[in-house]
């Protein structure tokens, strides 16, 4: 099995066009329509603070890095979301803050998260500042550090889906979107070997060699699932590096796509089992992942479809669940229960088109 | 250790591919298994390669049924497909050593074995370069390479030398005769080329239509057609008139024209040639030369179905 796997990376080696070229165009992709392209978001400030206040707010909302916070009138600010000039107006108050969304603002769940977050360190500097203020050799900050390393209470988020808000990072969907689409190329790649090597009598080699069947469909197998995982991690690796934010649940990306790479695997012996050649191969493939993509969501998020049949058809597609469960690790911070239901779809289609390709092939061996 | 092929049939939906067949091979002879595209020489071998299982019928090796056991034939059986069966990307020593690899060689024995078989092979100062860029027939010697590494006691060849120029065929066949006389591999050479099958072939097996139609050592075979002789006549210019003649002559079957040569077969016991002079002096045509011509095993597929092997 070993010596199948060595000779597969070799081969790879020697031709690695197709690998690279699929890895920058889900970096080229992934960045230009999810990162590159996004100036910074207009968001409209209107303030019943006074200007002292006001300012020092505006300085901690302009620490975050994607959205362009501007002071205006309230009037104005709010004529600004009504003409569709910014899809956000905030509308900053003592201990608390109104947003006016516009109904095609889709991350409002999130930017109320960030306002909530900078309220809330803003009041309590606020309220460390008064209750100090004789005290000029107190610093605030020192106090603050303090109280958040050790805090009375440890308060976690394990999930603000649960509101009923759409949560969405334009970023990171872009980046898994792309990634789980474009692997699928790649481990068709793997699988087209298969495919090739069985038209041309190296498999039957293969079968009257001292090796076990079993031993050269697991050797195919391992090494279609390692080609993707590598093309998964390096993609993943230089977003990291780059600066994404992934919440903190940037190793659990590459343990969570795993079983959605073994269920394309699967996916892709299925097909090599029904197409036989390999330019019939290719074309189904081509012909089935765009539109698995599609109904997936890697092209854009299922929350803003509205057609029930393609909300329905969206089940059918690996990438559906392969993105919930990136999402789950990442943005939705979910707990193992919520993973569970992707997981085992994902599992459940491997078993099932894994089952079906091999016996496939099998049955047409024997032909 | 003989295998003995005993009544092998294999139906593809309602086609019988291979129709009963009964053969065997002896160790350390060449047999041939001659028939035209599509006659089931490939279906045959791929069952007694143990590749797909046939509809009735078993091979034997040791009077052991290898439809039910595979690993004892596979362990002493190499097969050299049609298709070329190699990773061009890779060099010929990188294949040899994969393909040696599977079989589990250990890897001091693998390495001496690599360079004997690039020497039977001829490849020995091309074995680093990459497959790709080989010649069709470095490609074909290489096939046989692949198949040679495990020092197998039987070697199947499917039509090893389809597409190749006469120096690599050449080559191939010398190849395949040194392997037999000095290594004593018993060899299964398919081909629809008679001439490859009649020069290395010590007993033939005609195939047609998924049945063997005729076997035995080339005289046996030929032996068939004893009863005629072949005469091929060379005329001074072309004679329609002539031709006429011949073929209304109830005595002559199998008759060829191609312009001034003319081919024929006559009954051995019959003096054709008073008779011929007598017919080409009556239409006023004068006879070059007069051969009278062994039979050929393309005249034994003829007599026996109707038709030419590479029809």
């Amino acid at each position: 099995m070993i010596d199948i796997l060595k000779t597969k990376f070799l081969l790879l080696l020697r031709k690695p066009a197709g690998f690279i070229i699929i890895t920058i165009i889900i970096c080229t992709f992934a960045y230009i329509l999810g990162l590159g392209q996004q100036s910074k978001m207009p968001i409209a400030v209107y303030s019943d603070l006074d200007q002292e206040q006001t300012e020092a707010f505006l300085l901690e909302l302009k620490e975050i890095p994607e959205i362009d916070f501007t002071l205006y009138d309230e009037e104005e600010a709010i004529e600004m979301v009504k003409d569709g000039n910014t899809d956000v107006a905030v509308h900053l108050m003592e201990k608390k803050f109104e947003l006016i969304i516009s109904p095609s603002y889709l991350d409002a769940a999130l930017l109320k998260n960030q306002l909530n977050r900078i309220y809330g360190e803003f009041t309590q500097q606020q309220a460390i500042i008064e209750a100090y203020d004789d005290n000029p050799s107190i610093n605030v900050e020192e106090i603050i550090e303090s109280a958040d390393a050790q805090p009375s209470f440890q308060i976690q988020y394990l999930n603000f889906s649960n509101d009923g808000d759409f949560v969405w990072n334009p970023k990171l969907h872009s980046l898994f979107g792309f990634t789980l689409f474009m692997v699928i190329y790649t481990v068709a790649n793997g699988v087209a070997h298969i495919v090739m090597e069985r038209r041309t009598f190296i498999w039957d080699r293969l079968r009257i060699s001292a090796i076990g069947k079993t031993e050269v469909y697991l050797a195919n197998v391992i090494y279609c699932f390692l080609i993707g995982y590598l093309q998964v991690v390096l993609v993943l690796s230089i977003f990291y590096v780059g600066g994404v934010d992934f919440y903190g649940g940037f190793g659990k990306t590459l343990l969570v796509v795993i079983p959605y790479l073994l269920c394309i695997v699967a996916l892709a012996f299925f097909i090599a089992s029904v197409a036989g050649t390999s330019g019939r191969f290719n074309a189904y493939i081509s012909v089935l992942a765009v539109p698995l993509a599609m109904l997936g969501g890697a092209y854009w998020p299922l929350e803003i479809v509205s057609s029930k049949a393609i909300l329905a058809l969206s089940y059918v597609s690996p990438i559906t669940y392969g993105l919930d469960l990136l999402n789950g690790v990442t943005i939705h911070s979910s707990s193992m229960n919520e993973l569970v239901q992707p997981l085992g779809v994902l599992l459940f289609m491997t078993i099932i088109f894994m089952g079906i390709g091999i016996n496939v092939m099998e049955k047409k061996e024997q032909l | 250790m003989m295998i003995e092929v005993v009544n092998l049939t294999k139906k593809f939906k309602k086609v019988n591919a291979v129709d009963q067949v009964n053969l065997y091979i002896e160790p350390g002879e060449i047999v041939g298994l001659l028939g035209p595209n599509g006659a089931g020489k490939s279906t045959t071998i791929a069952m007694l390669s143990t590749l797909i299982p046939p509809t009735a019928g078993d091979v034997f090796l040791n009077q052991q049924s290898i439809i039910k056991n595979p690993v004892a034939l596979r362990k002493i059986l190499g097969v050299v497909p049609q298709e070329i069966a190699l990773y061009g990307e890779l060099t010929a020593q990188e294949n040899l050593k994969f393909f040696g690899s599977i079989h589990k060689m250990p890897k001091k024995k693998l390495e001496e074995r690599m360079e004997v078989v690039l020497e039977q092979i001829g490849l020995q100062n091309e074995s680093k370069k990459k497959v790709k860029h080989y010649s069709g027939g470095m490609k074909r010697r290489l096939n046989i390479g692949v198949a040679l590494l495990h020092e197998p006691k039987y070697l199947i060849m499917d039509e090893p030398t389809v597409g190749i120029d006469p120096q690599s065929r050449n080559h191939i066949l010398e190849t395949v005769k040194r392997l037999n006389e000095e290594f004593h591999t018993a060899i299964i050479y398919t081909s629809h080329y008679m001439e490859e099958v009649e020069y290395i072939a010590k007993r033939i097996y005609i195939m047609d239509k998924g049945k063997i139609i005729a076997s035995g050592t080339k005289d046996e075979i030929k032996s068939i057609l004893s009863s005629e002789n072949t005469i091929l006549i060379k005329l001074e210019r072309q004679s329609k008139e002539f031709v006429n003649v011949l073929l209304q002559e109830p005595t002559l079957s199998n008759i060829n024209v191609n312009e001034t040569e003319i081919s024929f077969t006559v009954s051995k016991d019959m003096n054709f040639l008073p008779t011929l002079l007598t017919l080409s002096n009556n239409s006023g045509v004068r006879l070059k030369s007069f051969q009278v011509e062994e039979p050929s095993l393309e005249d034994v597929f003829l007599h026996l179905t109707g038709r030419a092997l590479r029809n």
